[in-house]
């Protein structure tokens, strides 16, 4: 199955007041065709900083794109002209945002903040393009007549929905979902679930889901990508990283949510703090906080290690310590 | 909307009464008889009190306000000019438009160069060109206008002879300077205020949407960024306009302008009552009427706004009734 996105070794810099922040170091990643993967880290590990490179939108006036190609249909989004990435962002490649509260303009009626792509990239008359925004409204169950209305008569999930609509009104190839669901109430977040996963198979859209809510994972997607300080620190199908996770961060992880089966008086949160990208600690970036760390880890920066086909790990100790 | 339209016309109402109260005031404060400045040096105490009579000065205080208010409302009548003893409001006639026409053209020239200057120093962030306009707009902030008239004359009129320095003179081209001048100090400051407006616009979520959606910069700033961004910049237009109103005092008597402004001056001279009243009062009023017209076009411009008083209005439609009985 051929990749719609190759990510390969990219870093991303910012320069602040108080030093360069490293916010992505040397990512890979693949998304194949129809595929949905999760990429999944706690706040500030570089998930929004991934997809916002994709769609080659980190602000220049402080980040910077070290090293790392992008290649998304055979070119490479790094090497593109401006002209060229408008063609293809909200048209080839589109994103939903985190906050549906800040993400939509105040001043445009929401009809119309849906018809602007669908009439700039496929070059409708304004009249169709209204059209097909309604279409859209009422795919994601907003009753048409709404769209005249401006976002701040939305209700949050409804303007999430608005993104969502948004984001598929020209039938992306590839769709980045960067925690969709995160700003909304439990229920309303199976209901937005929902609707993504429907669309994406009506669509055939791949998709790269950006959470730190494993339950989501699971319910959604067929790879996982973990993600820590700016690296991913593992990664594999969904099975192997379920039911066979070797790095102690990922560990972490499914001990920090409650389960259903096993009985847990407390959960087992991760102690410490992630941490800060402009001082980001020498060998293993986890290893202040792992509970597996030898002095090695202190010294040698782990390389991915591939543990089973198509899982790969990034830890010293990824065949001694979580091997079962 | 209609509503709010109106409500805000009434409150207009007390403002304006208060405007005059003060303005009546502080005009009867003012050192100096104006009874003596009509009748010169030689007079008879007769003479005096009969003036003072037929100018309706002998009677206390508040009586005089009273006729004042009740020949205003009812009768729109500003009284007679002591100093030219014609009815004030056909002395002013023609130097109102002047003064008005000088003031819309600075007004629109602010616009017109505020606004460009704005939103490219404002997307070219710590460029060459936005340090070139925040340091013209700081030096123009702080010249006082005065200063700068001074100046433009000197350079303009004297030195290179291009414009004539008396507006009256040299028809449409005696009142460059006066517009350009009256409009220097809120090119300055719409410039800043948009800059700022304009850079927090361009940093906000829906901002990096567009860009997502694939619409060029150009597009985003043009279809997302303006409208958001002059919304806070429309009062502060409102404002520059009643203040450049208000500054054509110092400006008209700079260049002669047969306006407003100049009259006002000659008329506390001479202790003209009546006229400084009228001229105060025309002019607080406009400020009222601008600053009201600019909170209309807000709300019909910001969706927010609009729907704010659309439902204020539908909630207080049903106790109206209710809050008349009750003396609100």
């Amino acid at each position: 199955m051929g990749s719609v996105l190759e990510i390969s070794d990219l870093c991303v810099e910012f320069h602040t007041q108080n030093g360069v922040a490293h916010a992505v170091n040397h990512v890979d990643l693949s998304i194949g065709e129809k595929r949905s993967v999760g990429l999944v880290g706690e706040t500030g590990a570089g998930k929004t900083t991934t997809a916002l490179s994709i769609m080659q939108l980190i602000d220049l006036r402080h980040g910077k794109y070290t090293s790392g190609r992008i290649d998304f249909r055979g070119d490479d989004l790094m090497k593109l002209k401006d002209t060229q990435l408008q063609k293809i962002r909200g048209k080839e490649i589109s994103m939903i945002f985190q906050d549906p509260m800040t993400t939509l303009n105040p001043v445009i009626k929401v009809q119309d903040q849906i018809a602007e792509s669908y009439r700039i990239h496929e070059k409708d008359s304004p009249a169709e393009a209204l059209i097909r925004a309604k279409d859209m409204l009422e795919m994601v169950g907003i009753p048409a007549g709404r769209g005249e209305e401006y976002p701040h008569q939305f209700s949050g999930g409804m303007k999430q929905r608005v993104v969502i609509a948004m984001a598929l009104t020209c039938n992306p190839q590839l769709l980045l979902a960067d925690e969709p669901t995160t700003a909304l109430d439990v229920t309303i977040q199976s209901q937005v679930l929902d609707m993504i996963n429907d669309l994406k198979d009506r669509l055939g859209t791949s998709m790269l889901l950006i959470t730190h809510d494993l339950g989501i994972v699971a319910e959604t997607c067929d790879e996982v990508a973990i993600m820590y300080a700016g690296e991913i620190i593992e990664a594999g199908a969904l099975r192997q990283i379920f039911k066979d996770f070797r790095h102690p961060y990922t560990d972490g992880l499914f001990n920090s949510i409650p389960s259903l089966t096993k009985k847990t008086h407390r959960l087992m949160p991760i102690p410490g703090l992630m941490p800060d990208p402009k001082q980001l600690p020498g060998g293993c970036h986890f290893h202040p906080r792992c509970p597996h760390a030898v002095d090695e880890c202190k010294v040698a920066h782990p390389e991915m290690t591939e543990v089973e086909k198509g899982h790969l790990v990034r830890c010293l100790r990824c065949t001694e310590v979580l091997s079962r | 909307m209609l509503r709010y339209v109106v409500s805000r016309i009434l409150i207009m109402i007390p403002t304006v009464l208060a405007v005059i109260i003060i303005v009546f005031a502080l005009s009867r404060m003012m050192p100096g008889d104006p009874v003596r400045t009509i009748l010169g040096s030689n007079y008879t105490e007769a003479q005096y009190k009969e003036m003072s009579e037929r100018m309706g000065l002998d009677k206390p205080y508040v009586v005089q306000l009273g006729n004042y208010l009740y020949n205003l409302v009812v009768k729109h009548d500003f009284g007679i000019s002591y100093t030219t003893s014609r009815p004030v409001l056909d002395d002013l006639r023609s130097r109102m438009k002047v003064t008005f026409l000088i003031g819309t053209l600075s007004c629109l020239l602010t616009s017109c160069i505020a606004i460009p200057l704005g939103i490219i120093s404002a997307v070219r962030q710590n460029s060459v060109m936005d340090y070139g306009v925040s340091f013209l707009s700081i030096l123009m902030a702080a010249l006082p206008n005065f200063w700068v008239a001074l100046m433009c004359i000197i350079l303009f009129c004297l030195r290179l002879g291009w414009l004539p320095a008396t507006a009256a003179l040299g028809g449409w081209r005696g009142y460059i300077l006066p517009v350009v001048c009256n409009g220097t100090l809120s090119i300055a400051v719409t410039t800043r205020q948009l800059r700022s407006s304009m850079l927090d616009v361009v940093s906000q979520d829906y901002e990096r949407t567009a860009r997502a959606k694939g619409l060029s910069e150009r597009q985003t700033i043009i279809n997302h960024a303006l409208k958001n961004a002059l919304l806070p910049i429309l009062p502060v237009l409102g404002t520059q306009f009643s203040m450049i109103i208000g500054g054509s005092v110092v400006i008209e008597n700079i260049f002669s302008v047969p306006g407003m402004g100049s009259k006002l001056v000659n008329s506390i001279n001479g202790r003209d009552y009546n006229t400084v009243l009228a001229i105060t009062i025309l002019i607080s009023v406009f400020s009222i009427v601008v600053l009201l017209l600019v909170d209309i076009v807000s709300a019909f411009i910001d969706p927010r706004v609009k729907a704010e008083f659309a439902s204020r209005g539908k909630k207080r439609r049903l106790p109206r009734t209710g809050e008349v009985a009750s003396g609100r």
